[in-house]
């Protein structure tokens, strides 16, 4: 949510973030930075905690409580979710670290500092920018290009074709069978699940794309945040493509550092790093058992692949050859397809439980099967055909974006390309079904 | 190069207009919605003795061949799902002004909200051809109103699972689609096995001192219309009528302990239909009484 007041509060953030960097500069003593670094780390960790996660530990311990039969009297505080909260914290924590390891100097300006930090495009739903990589784009004097107005175009259409066709139409079908789960076959519930796959990929990648647009417009570049996830041939590959501005700080920040400290663990100590990391990316999207359940998930899909091979594990994050796309890659991407899917049952309801009793839904109501069910009046035929025209649109062109390593900028250069992508909106568009943004939450 | 960017900017805008104009037209010659029956049916409607409006209450409550075949009148059902009253009235000025006055109006009250509903959507393509309409639209969404009108190609993509898609079925099955309702105008809900019924009861209180509906009563006191005005059968709902001046019939509680006459709290079902039907026929006509 957003109020006027919540800006004391980015500015207090931002601060927080600001004087940290301005002492860690002043000192070389390890042991002192290394304590300032903690310091102002928690200060601006336990604004989000405070906010976030207060009522969630709250009525975690609670529930601990009775479960033990031990009476205690609920006592939660009505607190609201600041808009974009989880991103600009992460602007300060990249800030503070990348200050810390020496890869940049704290900066004098404070205007364009807190520009960094509250950077409007990408405030609410990210993606998360380092320090090294934007402020120094904020420092320099950018003149307004007719030259970037192509790509900047071409991204911004395509992340609301992306939103507009696919997320919101499939939205529809989703928000039926993920909220009425009990009264659809199985055949409808894998679908529906499968239909979120492409509603969250949609959704989520399509602001990225805008964000990255609108930025380019001012002549700033944004980190990439998706690179066809789903065509990643394991999950480590995945998870190089997906919210890869999230997966690839968490990588720097918490896998690599706990790596490091368990380093004397051999292998159990990696992936003890992965099993944290994943955790902490649960916990981060969201103040919730199923975000924790699908992060620990998560871990326990990618360390597999590690456990049984002699494969050396140095990154969480690393990408696979796209040139040598073949039959036995496309079989391995439904798998993690698959997979990933599986785990967002969990992200999409609202409790673990509900998400264990979806799967058994699914396994129970083989013998009912309608398509009547899901297609059941013309507005949802109407949708449902929407959104499989998008999601074929998108995946065929962006597998010959994947197959040939170019972005959709690459592609769509020419006039006619916006005016043809403009048309397919306006013909394919759900705008009467438009939601906000699914990562608008976190 | 800014010459031709003009040029092609307002081959565009004028572009816009003759697609959203072809697109209008083939509408308001079509039955795809009630919108568009009043004007590609005018003559159809001008022979009935009697129109029932209403939301979807009316739509489902009336069996057209019962009523007719013991009234002997001609009816049409032009009830119109999630519509209110400012949309009844809106249809009662259209049917005016295409010069049809049935005999009898049955007007079906289930709300009075001084809202638009959702499905003024389908009267979009009659925006700026109907002044009634366009005061209407302008008074509840001024923004949309003159967007609509700079840019009416905008309606078509905005509503286009409403507007857009109906139309192409319709294209597809030469003139025949038509949005929920029969020849006569009414729709059906099936008699399902396992219930959806709620058993809170509620109760909805109705002025009849409302602005719009005193406009209904004198429109039709001008053209010798009669009109009934009646609240169809609920479960478990209670319509109570302020300064009621006991024209008004209310059926609200008429089938509370029969839930099997029951789709939802709000609709009847087949079966909830005939025998309402048959009741509503014999308590306002008397041929069979």
């Amino acid at each position: 949510m957003w109020d006027w007041r919540f800006t004391f509060l980015l500015l207090t953030s931002t601060l927080i973030s600001y004087i940290g960097g301005y002492y860690l500069n002043n000192t070389n003593n390890d042991n002192y930075r290394k304590a300032i670094m903690r310091l102002f780390i928690f200060l601006s960790l336990s604004i989000l905690l405070y906010f976030k996660y207060f009522n969630f530990f709250i009525e975690s311990a609670i529930s601990l409580l009775n479960s033990f039969g031990l009476e205690t009297n609920q006592h939660t505080l009505e607190i609201i979710l600041p808009v974009g909260i989880s991103f600009y914290t992460f602007h300060g924590i990249s800030y503070i670290m990348d200050i810390y390891y020496r890869r940049i100097n704290p900066h004098n300006d404070i205007v364009a500092y807190s520009l960094f930090v509250a950077y409007f495009p990408l405030l609410v739903a990210g993606p998360i920018e380092r320090a090294s990589h934007l402020l120094p784009q904020l420092d320099i004097k950018r003149n307004f290009n007719l030259e970037v107005i192509k790509p900047a175009l071409s991204l911004m259409f395509w992340g609301f074709f992306k939103k507009l066709v696919i997320a919101d139409s499939a939205g529809m079908i989703v928000d039926d069978v993920f909220s009425n789960y009990q009264n659809f076959s199985s055949y409808s519930l894998i679908f529906g699940s499968i239909l979120f796959t492409f509603q969250i990929y949609a959704d989520f990648s399509g602001y990225s794309d805008i964000a990255r647009g609108v930025s380019k417009l001012f002549g700033i570049e944004l980190l990439l945040n998706f690179n066809f996830p789903y065509f990643a041939k394991n999950m480590q590959d995945f998870w190089s493509r997906w919210h890869i501005s999230l997966s690839s700080f968490l990588n720097d920040y918490v896998f690599i550092p706990i790596a490091l400290k368990f380093r004397d663990f051999g292998k159990r100590g990696i992936y003890i790093a992965v099993f944290f990391t994943f955790l902490i990316s649960g916990i981060w999207h969201g103040a919730g058992w199923a975000f924790i359940f699908w992060g620990i998930l998560h871990a326990i899909f990618y360390l597999p692949q590690f456990i049984f091979s002699n494969k050396k594990l140095k990154s969480l994050v690393v990408k696979t050859n796209t040139s040598t796309y073949g039959f036995n890659d496309f079989v391995n991407s439904t798998e993690v397809f698959l997979l990933v899917t599986l785990a967002l049952i969990f992200f999409r309801l609202p409790g673990i439980s509900d998400g264990f009793n979806f799967i058994l839904e699914i396994t129970k109501n083989w013998d009912r099967f309608s398509l009547n069910e899901i297609a059941r009046t013309t507005t949802h035929i109407i949708v449902l055909t929407k959104s499989i025209l998008g999601i074929l649109i998108v995946f065929i062109l962006e597998f010959i974006l994947f197959k040939n390593n170019l972005q959709i900028e690459n592609l769509l250069t020419k006039i006619w390309h916006y005016l043809c992508i403009a048309f397919l909106i306006f013909l394919l568009g759900s705008f009467e079904n438009a939601t906000q943004f699914i990562y608008f939450q976190f | 190069m800014k010459n031709k960017i003009l040029i092609a900017l307002v081959f565009f805008y004028f572009f816009q207009f003759a697609i959203a104009y072809c697109l209008d037209y083939l509408f308001l010659k079509s039955k795809i919605y009630k919108s568009a029956v009043i004007f590609s049916s005018t003559d159809l409607l001008k022979e009935k003795d009697i129109i029932i409006m209403g939301g979807s209450n009316g739509l489902v409550s009336y069996e057209t061949s019962l009523l007719e075949n013991n009234i002997k009148k001609k009816v049409y059902n032009l009830s119109e799902d999630d519509t209110n009253i400012q949309i009844h009235l809106l249809q009662l000025k259209l049917l005016l002004k295409k010069e049809i006055t049935p005999e009898t109006i049955i007007l079906n009250i289930g709300s009075l909200g001084s809202n638009l509903s959702r499905n003024v959507l389908r009267y979009l393509p009659i925006l700026g051809k109907n002044h009634d309409f366009d005061m209407l639209f302008q008074k509840h969404q001024t923004f949309n109103y003159y967007m609509y009108r700079i840019f009416p190609i905008l309606k078509w993509g905005m509503y286009n699972n409403d507007l857009l898609y109906p139309l192409a079925f319709n294209i597809i099955k030469s003139n025949r689609y038509k949005h929920r309702f029969n020849e006569d105008g009414e729709y059906t809900y099936p008699n399902l096995k396992s219930s959806i019924l709620s058993d809170d009861y509620e109760f909805i209180e109705l002025n009849n001192e409302n602005e719009t509906l005193n406009e209904f009563k004198i429109l039709c006191l001008e053209n010798n219309i009669n009109l009934i005005i009646v609240n169809t059968p609920y479960y478990k709902k209670k319509i109570k009528w302020n300064n009621s001046d006991n024209k008004v019939k209310n059926y609200s509680t008429l089938y509370a302990n029969k839930p099997e006459y029951f789709y939802d709290n709000l609709h009847l079902n087949k079966i909830g239909k005939k025998e309402y039907t048959k009741q509503f026929i014999y308590e306002n006509f008397s041929l069979n009484k």
